[in-house]
């Protein structure tokens, strides 16, 4: 568990399916990340239980961020593992020599503005050093300028673009060195 | 991407224009598929172009069937999102709760008969299942056409229930997973 200024950031549960349902329906938070997902309402938690899948995989894996003060989840930050053979998403077994890791984020929309996703894509960095990751890098959409505000925040520089797997152009955020 | 026994499944790039343009321009291959008319290669074009758009909409969309052997694609394969009333296609933000989730396929035909609609149906399957927990997948087929019947039946579907797509009756095909 990491502790910001404002935020918790810990490991997934089942029950932050409900939350995260008013991400994953809202077009606008999920334009630039793979769209909303289809109906799971016969199996609400499935995207919490893959989180957990990525935990185990690979030992890292997104983290979700709650406010200290009520407890209320905001979103998420931390890892993924990608293929860049294919950019695609995977896991470092899968991936071996062409595994690369990313930090990422996603807010739940009433949450935008705050400064909340720098505020835990900083403490998630911190956490990715801490267990070893050297280079890590933000893969954005060349149209996502709140996440490109993000990244210059926390000191990345917009470095190559890349086609994603699934959702076309994609540029290759570096964080510094540690 | 997805790898099978003789297929790389990915989503379309501007690229497989002309291999496309093969089947799109092909009478009997668009027989029952849409409103059975071909299309051009500008038109195929745009398809791609399209099908680009959903994938950013939806997380899903059309793949392209590349054999690993040629590096040709021999066809594609993958979800269309419909708004149950109507039968227009979607995007699942719009559709909400009338959204269906459709499996589809297409090969060119100098490919037919190898199984390959079959091989590319079942690996999407079981994607759609893991990576984006889909419980209910159909398929909307021409009545008539026997090939698509024969994949959706290979594949777990059962007949559901006749619909009307672009004013024409259309079988529904349907699994849960």
């Amino acid at each position: 568990m990491l502790e910001t200024e404002r935020l918790v950031l810990r490991m997934p549960k089942l029950s932050d399916a409900v939350p995260f349902a008013a991400l994953f329906n809202d077009p606008t938070a999920m334009e630039f990340i793979g769209g909303v997902h289809p109906d799971t309402s016969g199996d609400p938690e499935f995207p919490v239980r893959q989180w957990l899948k990525r935990w185990e995989a690979n030992g890292v894996g997104p983290l979700i961020a709650e406010r200290r003060e009520d407890g209320v989840v905001v979103g998420r930050a931390g890892l993924h593992i990608w293929d860049t053979s294919t950019w695609t998403p995977t896991s470092y077994a899968n991936a071996g020599e062409h595994a690369q890791p990313e930090l990422g984020w996603a807010l739940i929309r009433e949450h935008w503005g705050n400064g909340y996703a720098t505020e835990a894509a900083r403490a998630a960095r911190d956490w990715a050093r801490s267990v070893g990751v050297e280079r890590l890098i933000s893969v954005i959409a060349p149209a996502n300028t709140r996440s490109q505000r993000v990244a210059a925040r926390l000191g990345c520089t917009p470095g190559e673009t890349v086609t994603l797997f699934d959702t076309g152009a994609a540029v290759l955020w570096e964080h510094p060195q540690p | 991407m997805i790898e099978t026994e003789r297929l790389i499944l990915r989503p379309p790039r501007l690229e497989d224009v002309d291999d496309f343009a093969v089947a799109y321009a092909d009478p009997e291959v668009m027989r029952y598929l849409g409103d059975g008319s071909t299309a051009t290669r500008e038109e195929v074009a745009q398809v791609i172009e399209r099908s680009l758009e959903r994938w950013n909409a939806n997380g899903m969309g059309l793949f392209a069937m590349e054999s690993r052997e040629t590096g040709r694609v021999v066809g594609r394969s993958g979800f269309l999102v419909w708004d149950s009333e109507g039968w227009t296609v979607a995007n699942l933000a719009d559709a909400g709760d009338r959204a269906e989730i459709e499996l589809g396929w297409m090969v060119a035909r100098e490919s037919w008969g190898r199984g390959y609609a079959t091989e590319a149906a079942l690996a999407l399957r079981e994607w759609a299942v893991a990576e984006r927990g889909l419980t209910r997948l159909i398929s909307l087929i021409r009545p008539g056409n026997m090939r698509s019947i024969r994949v959706a039946e290979k594949i777990g579907e059962t007949f559901e229930r006749e619909i009307v797509m672009t004013e024409r009756p259309s079988l529904m095909y349907s699994l849960k997973a």
